[in-house]
């Protein structure tokens, strides 16, 4: 019903009367699906979301303004979007002069849309999900697994506090001045959960929470069941922790609190970055400087064409096949990540936007990085927040949860305080766990996915007291 | 700008999305909602819509688009055991009939389903009758420039700030303006309500040519251009600091007496007694202060309140997206913890009052508790004597990110930079980045000195990892001790 209002073929047909504009792109994305929030077992709310909207982008080409900044024949490139939904189309032409007003506004270097290319196939979409009712039963399917997850947890004092579970379908539909036309269809299913554990005693005020959020393309891939043991086996451990000592040792970062620690590497590995003056890292140099690279040598790239990976496409924003792309080889950057404009802008390959953060792991078990040969070894598993500075490197993480590995054996709980410290220097003299994990970045679709080691040990961070 | 004296009021409706045209536009709605009521003892409808301009300017690039339009409706019924909804990225008439369609079809499935239905019965209340517009004071309003003017402004103000110091490597600029409009119906409530906001941030990169370090200032909330003034020296102090961090050193850990300035203030009361107190957490068992109503949690110098009402806020609205009327509520009045912030849902299930913070990322997603502006109120000390006051201690300024611990009560905060004070004199030393951490209680027990001066910062807030809202907080500077890294 929605298509019926405002077709992509109208639009295309508007942008090609259009004589002032250099080129143009249109992106067409549909989306329904379902949510649902349960307290413990009781239903709270239950979801149908439907949306349609184009975003449509202009190119116009002007002179400089006073003459400045000679290139492409003087030319200086205007680039605005504007994103329609089904209700502008009786204004149309009105959007699509207001939209070319604003580039004609805009000076940019010139920089060309690129041509056609063959596309990759990836698979993104679950045709359980695709199929009627899909959504609904699909949030239903998570909701039931999680609740029977729980129950299996029930004599260990945990149970579930809240649960949201959203199964969104989405296609979109991509065409550009230059010819491409190119559609994709995928699902994506997040699961968020809360988990409450109490111990032998009844006051509510001491009990513990774990918070867990995760996503996938396929219900299978959520593995539910042992995220919700993981989970219920974290907040008994948060509540019998004690609270964190200062110390300068070595400190292993595991599972989903060791991704955004990539961030910073990704962030000065892009064209966007190098452009923008603000990369650190110099192509066919060491990403470390100095000191120089100790550790397990960072092997780091980007893999845009995993099947039903969260980061994956066959296309990207421009219209660029998706690829597999070696950024950071043995520490040293061999290629930055680059859409088709900074790419041109820097005279360096193009890749498309990046796909999941891929890492290479290390040849130690995780077992070996947190035994302790001297003092003790800190493993953080659980921060509050991931704030680890793009720019800078910086690390200042409060600990939700961590262990104490002792020379005696003993391991202990513990929570509270903060890891503090540099990316930079200390992935210098990293060690990755031989294990592989696949994680989110930040979760919920904002940071992509990390597939890389399970854990990492650093000298070189620091552990303050809670 | 004191929280304290200043309200806004209903104003005259203006612009080109104005009251008159959104009662025009949804006139069906009444009937949508009538004809839900005939199956379920409780329906709403919300339509939301936003409309403006961003331009992002560094350089050699520049960027100017129009906001994501977010135009929906959507449905709200309650069987009075649950509730269903039905949201649609569409406003007509047809689209929305056919969305109420689907809703009573999906109340239906789920009746018939022989899933076990809730114990619990929640009988939503619509509320007393209101039929109200509401509309956003605007002093100079977006429209008062043209779009090249205002790439002129804030492309000079950029060049500015680019020129201060050699070492400054990037300069970017980005603005917003916009236009809100929501329409909330229920078979009590017909009310409008048209926010206009707009945003200015500058943020200033320099490099001595190894270490590379920023800084930035943001300006604006609801209202016009008339909070994005910027003057010189605020500029020059933005790129000053950041070439002074490049000397920075890293924070020795440690408990440390410590000033926070307004926006770190602000962080804290949000993520400490902001996030703490949404009673939806209180349902779901997540939120340790529902057993501390009426109990001290902090030394009696600390007030937080929560207020939709603080004109030209970031988060200032006239309703919330569940039809309540804004007013303030008093979370912590001298150190003892008064009441939670609520929805609608939360609140009937709980037996508590209203207040207005039920509030959406947009119609796409549920309503939940959530903050609006969030602040410590001003106490009697001026803020030279509070930053005097300090023997040994650090000054920790530009508050940068959150998390909040409504369970734990854990608390973690990152600031830009500290600057370190002996006998209550800056020393020129600055310590970056500096990352708060601790005990709520500990933090808001050991405050004790509060300045006389107030200021609010805009922000975006997300629960947990997700829904992302407009939201202003801060106060004054406030003294206590802290846990740094």
């Amino acid at each position: 019903m929605l298509t019926r209002t405002l077709a992509a073929d109208i639009i295309v047909q508007a942008l090609s009367r259009r004589r002032e504009i250099a080129g143009w792109t249109l992106t067409r994305r549909r989306r329904h699906g379902t949510q649902l929030y349960v307290i413990g077992r009781d239903v709270e709310n239950t979801r149908e979301v439907t949306t349609e909207d184009f975003t449509v982008t202009v190119f116009h080409d002007h002179p400089w303004p006073d003459g400045r900044q000679p290139g492409n024949g003087g030319l200086a490139r205007g680039v605005s979007s504007v994103k329609l939904v089904p209700g502008d189309t009786a204004h149309l032409d009105a959007r699509l002069d207001e939209v070319i007003m604003m580039a004609s506004l805009v000076h940019n270097p010139h920089y060309e849309l690129p041509s056609p290319e063959t596309l990759p196939t990836v698979v993104l979409a679950d045709p359980q999900i695709t199929a009627v009712d899909g959504t609904r039963r699909a949030v239903w399917e998570m909701a039931e697994e999680v609740w029977e997850a729980c129950d299996r947890e029930a004599s260990t004092g945990v149970r579930l506090s809240a649960g949201e579970f959203f199964v969104t379908v989405s296609d979109r539909e991509f065409r550009t001045s230059r010819g491409i036309h190119a559609s994709s269809e995928t699902t994506h299913l997040a699961v968020e959960i809360a988990l409450l554990a109490r111990g032998e005693s009844d006051d509510p005020t001491l009990e513990a929470e774990t918070f867990r959020p995760v996503e996938a393309r396929r219900v299978a891939d959520l593995r539910l069941a042992s995220q919700v043991a993981e989970a219920s086996r974290f907040a008994r451990d948060t509540l019998r922790a004690r609270p964190t000592e200062t110390r300068d040792g070595p400190v292993v970062v595991s599972g989903s609190a060791l991704p955004p620690f990539f961030d910073p590497f990704m962030f000065h590995a892009g064209a966007q970055a190098a452009y923008m003056k603000l990369s650190r890292f110099t192509p066919d140099h060491t990403v470390f400087g100095d000191p120089a690279m100790v550790g397990d040598p960072l092997q780091l790239s980007s893999h845009a064409l995993r099947p039903f990976g969260l980061s994956s496409h066959a296309f990207d924003g421009d219209g660029v096949p998706g690829r597999d792309t070696d950024l950071i080889v043995g520490g040293t950057l061999v290629a930055r990540h680059a859409t088709s404009r900074y790419a041109q802008y820097l005279g360096v390959p193009v890749t498309g936007d990046p796909g999941a953060v891929v890492v290479r792991a290390g040849t130690t078990p995780l077992a070996e990085l947190v035994r302790s040969a001297g003092g003790p070894v800190v493993e953080i598993v659980a921060f509050s927040s991931p704030n680890v500075d793009d720019i800078t490197g910086d690390v200042g993480c409060e600990i939700r949860l961590g262990y104490e590995y002792l020379p005696n054996g003993e391991v202990r709980p513990i929570k509270g305080g903060a890891l503090a410290g540099n990316v930079f220097d200390a992935f210098a003299s990293v060690q990755f766990a031989q294990e592989m994990q696949e994680a989110l970045i930040s979760g919920f679709g904002g940071g992509g996915v990390f597939v890389g080691p399970l854990g990492a040990r650093f000298e070189g961070m620091r552990v303050a007291a809670g | 700008m004191s929280p304290s004296t200043q309200r806004h009021t209903p104003a005259p409706s203006g612009g080109s999305a104005n009251p008159s045209t959104l009662r025009t536009q949804f006139a069906y709605l009444p009937d949508v909602i009538a004809e839900l009521e005939r199956s379920v003892p409780y329906a709403s409808a919300l339509a939301t819509s936003s409309s403006g301009v961003r331009l992002a300017l560094r350089d050699s690039e520049q960027g100017v688009s129009r906001r994501d339009p977010s135009a929906g409706v959507v449905l709200t019924a309650s069987d009075g055991c649950e509730i269903e909804e039905v949201a649609v990225g569409a406003t007509d008439e047809a689209s929305v009939r056919d969305a109420s369609r689907r809703l009573l079809e999906g109340l239906r499935r789920t009746r018939v389903g022989g899933r076990e239905r809730n114990r619990n019965a929640v009988n939503l209340e619509p509320g007393d009758p209101l039929s109200a517009d509401y509309v956003t004071p605007v002093g100079i309003s977006p429209d008062s420039l043209s779009l090249a003017e205002k790439l002129a402004r804030f492309e000079d103000l950029r060049q500015r700030a680019r020129r201060i110091d050699r070492r400054v490597v990037q300069a970017m600029a980005r603005y917003g303006d916009a236009i809100e409009t929501k329409v909330f119906v229920n078979r009590t409530r017909f009310i409008t309500e048209v926010v206009h906001r707009a945003t200015l941030n500058v943020t200033v990169f320099v490099s001595d040519g190894n270490a590379r370090r920023y800084n930035w200032l943001s300006r604006g909330g609801t209202g016009g251009l008339e909070s994005l003034d910027v003057d010189e020296a605020s500029l020059a102090n933005v790129t000053e600091i950041a070439v002074a961090l490049l000397g920075a050193k890293p924070i020795e850990p440690g408990i440390y007496d410590a000033v926070v300035d307004p926006s770190v203030a602000g962080i804290l009361a949000h993520e400490a007694f902001g996030h703490g107190v949404e009673t939806d957490m209180f349902l779901k068992g997540r939120a340790r202060g529902a057993h501390y109503i009426g109990k001290r949690v902090g030394s009696d110098l600390v007030t937080i309140i929560d207020d939709p009402t603080v004109p030209g806020a970031n988060g200032t609205y006239f309703i919330d997206d569940e039809g309540q009327s804004s007013s303030p509520t008093c979370i912590i009045r001298d150190g003892i913890l008064m009441g939670g912030l609520s929805d609608l849902y939360s609140a009937t299930r709980l037996g508590i009052a209203r207040t207005a913070n039920g509030r959406r990322e947009s119609f796409e997603r549920k309503s939940y508790a959530r903050m609006s502006n969030t602040f410590f109120t001003p106490g009697r000390h001026s803020v030279d004597e509070v930053l005097g006051s300090l023997d040994h201690g650090l000054y920790i300024c530009q508050g940068a990110n959150g998390m909040e611990d409504p369970k734990g009560w854990g608390i973690q905060v990152g600031a830009h930079f500290a600057r370190e004070y002996r006998h209550g004199k800056p020393t020129g030393v600055l310590f970056a980045p500096v990352s708060i951490t601790g005990y709520v209680p500990d933090v808001l027990g050991d405050v004790t000195m509060v300045a006389n001066d107030f200021h609010l910062h805009p922000g975006r807030c997300g629960k947990g990892w997700k829904e992302y809202i407009t939201v202003g907080d801060g106060g004054p500077h406030v003294r206590t001790r802290l846990q740094l890294a």
